[in-house]
């Protein structure tokens, strides 16, 4: 079922329940107010006849109390009788004048008679109209302490409960109009509501699916400050931050494709020169020759293998073997393979490492691997003139560990890509149209890290924007364990 | 004696293309990224270019079409050398007013016998 049927549904349910249990309280109250209302006018109605009737003996004048005993009984339907007896219970004043000047003997007349105050009596009348329940209210008329006579008026509460009902009956006629109107109301607005919410929503999934579709130029448009406005915007950063990872994923095959297939192409190159010379140009050249092809071949296996780690790393199944090692003929072997590259880029390499620089727990294959990709990219991000330089001392605050540090007076790495640049792929953008030969396939850094935290050190870097570089990563000395 | 301009970011490649042109007596001058292949095309006004694609700074579409764009060099004859073997980059290549489209490895011998028909035909 769609979101906007079950809102509108759900929606539609409330208000009829809200309107339900309104009307049935109303109704209630109504009820109630109605019963206590008509209890009070019966009270005023007697009270008023005693005060006529009083009026009627202190002038010994009945016609005007039967004028109104008549008015009383013709006033409304719910008065089934009212009368005026004297002290003995004779009847002066009745709405039936029949029984004018009669003694009342029935026990609801009795006791009627002989209340000092207001006496309200229930009972079933039997007489012609069986079943008809009467309220009998009776009120004293006293003058000084000597009781001169009664009021007595009978209310039928059959016809009173008629009444009752009748009025409720108005009442919910009414209640029902404004009910269906208020449905209605509440209908169309919960509609609308639903429409209005579904409306975004809609927009949302086409918007997912054509990112789903690959389209990841889609932008959601949906200007609302709330939370599908909020949603909107994360879809549209998700599609966005799928599109940086699809260029990544092209720019790194076209960028490995490349890899690979230069030094290959190089070598090809001189194997057709080679076989095209005489033996005079061989003699001339041959051995150059062969060192370019023996470098472009070293270049490229270093490159596969910087692949093979990297989906190593990423499988989980690289491993290494730690031993105890000097790390400074490491430094000293990596920094001699790259000072030809250094001298003719003109970059100035530079050791210092601490005299007391204990020996350290590590893989000395991996830990060349590290120093390598770091001064590789020292040398490559490094103008001509400039210095890379490595350090390697105990940590300070740490003395179970040492630190490592290469620092180059490169073209350093913007802010926002300082904790990015250790993922997998990642190259900071627009640096290859800066720089020289900033080819690279975005994995150097990544093996680093992965290699430095298996050796359960850390690795981090620190850069000013035009100003140079510094990686540093720690390795444990001798007295730490390491964990696998 | 016929000027030829290489553009390569690769030196080894570089360093071998030099070698075989001057064997086949022409005067090489080189450039190592698009920007400074531009700057060489101005200055030294060669005769003929031979141009990378994937490089540096300036890559070697926008070299060639900054030069079929400039009123005084466009006639310059531009071999593309490069390692992208696909059809459409070839496609790419003459479309953007290329003469010729090499691809890496190369043979010496090959490369200066298209040289040479390049330049006759200009």
């Amino acid at each position: 079922m769609k979101i906007k049927t079950k809102f509108s549904l759900f929606a539609s349910l409330l208000v009829t329940t809200l309107l339900v249990i309104t009307s049935l309280l109303f109704m209630s109250f109504e009820k109630q107010h109605l019963i206590k209302e008509s209890g009070e006018n019966q009270i005023a109605l007697v009270k008023s006849l005693a005060s006529v009737g009083r009026e009627a003996l202190l002038k010994n004048y009945d016609l005007f109390l039967i004028d109104y005993i008549k008015t009383i009984k013709e006033g409304s339907k719910i008065v089934s009788y009212a009368l005026f007896v004297d002290n003995e219970n004779r009847i002066l004043a009745h709405s039936n004048p029949e029984l004018l000047r009669q003694t009342i003997t029935d026990p609801v007349g009795i006791r009627g008679q002989a209340t000092q105050g207001l006496l309200v009596q229930t009972y079933q009348e039997v007489s012609d109209q069986p079943g008809q329940e009467i309220i009998d209210v009776a009120f004293p008329v006293l003058l000084g302490k000597e009781r001169k006579g009664t009021a007595r008026i009978g209310f039928s509460q059959t016809v009173l409960e008629q009444e009752i009902k009748e009025s409720l009956g108005k009442t919910r006629r009414h209640i029902l109009i404004v009910a269906l109107g208020a449905l209605i109301l509440g209908l169309s607005g919960a509609f609308i509501l639903a429409a209005t919410v579904t409306r975004p929503i809609n927009v949302l999934v086409k918007g997912a699916e054509l990112i789903g579709e690959g389209k990841l130029d889609t932008k959601i448009r949906i200007d609302r400050k709330d939370e599908l406005g909020w949603l909107a915007g994360e879809f549209n950063e998700m599609a966005e931050r799928l599109k940086e990872l699809d260029q990544m994923k092209k720019d790194f095959v076209s960028s490995v494709t490349h890899e690979l297939r230069s030094p290959l192409a190089i070598i090809e190159s001189y194997i057709n020169e080679m076989l095209e010379w005489g033996t005079q140009e061989f003699l001339e050249t041959g051995v150059d020759s062969l060192n370019i092809m023996k470098n472009n071949a070293i270049r490229l296996s270093y490159f596969i293998n910087n692949l093979l780690d990297s989906s190593k790393i990423e499988a989980g199944k690289i491993e290494i073997e730690p031993r105890l090692i000097d790390l400074a003929p490491l430094v000293t072997e990596v920094v001699t393979h790259f000072m030809a590259k250094a001298e003719k880029e003109k970059i100035d390499l530079k050791v210092e490492l601490a005299i007391d620089l204990p020996r350290v727990i590590a893989d000395a294959d991996k830990i060349r691997q590290v120093l390598a990709n770091l001064l590789s990219n020292g040398i490559k991000f490094t103008p001509s003139g400039g210095t890379v330089t490595i350090t390697a001392q105990k940590m300070i605050d740490n003395p179970e560990f040492i630190v490592v540090k290469v620092s180059d007076t490169g073209i350093g790495i913007p802010k926002e890509d300082l904790n990015k640049i250790f993922d997998r792929f990642h190259q900071v953008k627009g640096v290859k149209e800066k720089v020289k030969e900033a080819k690279g396939t975005g994995l150097g850094l990544f093996i680093v890290k992965s290699i430095v935290e298996l050796h359960g050190g850390k690795v981090w870097a620190e850069s000013k924007l035009g100003e140079g570089t510094t990686f540093a990563f720690t390795l444990p000395v001798e007295s730490v364990k390491i964990k696998k | 004696m016929k000027k030829i301009l290489v553009v390569d970011d690769e030196e080894d490649l570089l360093d071998l293309v030099k070698r075989i042109l001057t064997r086949g007596g022409f005067e090489v001058i080189t450039a190592l990224d698009g920007n400074e292949g531009l700057a060489k095309v101005y200055s030294e006004a060669p005769d003929l270019m031979i141009l990378d694609i994937n490089m540096p700074v300036m890559n070697g579409w926008e070299v060639c079409r900054k030069i079929r764009e400039d009123p005084l060099y466009k006639h310059l004859p531009i071999i593309m050398l490069t390692v992208r073997k696909s059809k459409t980059d070839q496609l790419r290549g003459f479309n953007l007013g290329g003469d010729e489209y090499i691809t890496k490895p190369f043979s010496p011998t090959e490369l200066i016998a298209r040289v040479k028909t390049v330049l006759r035909r200009k």
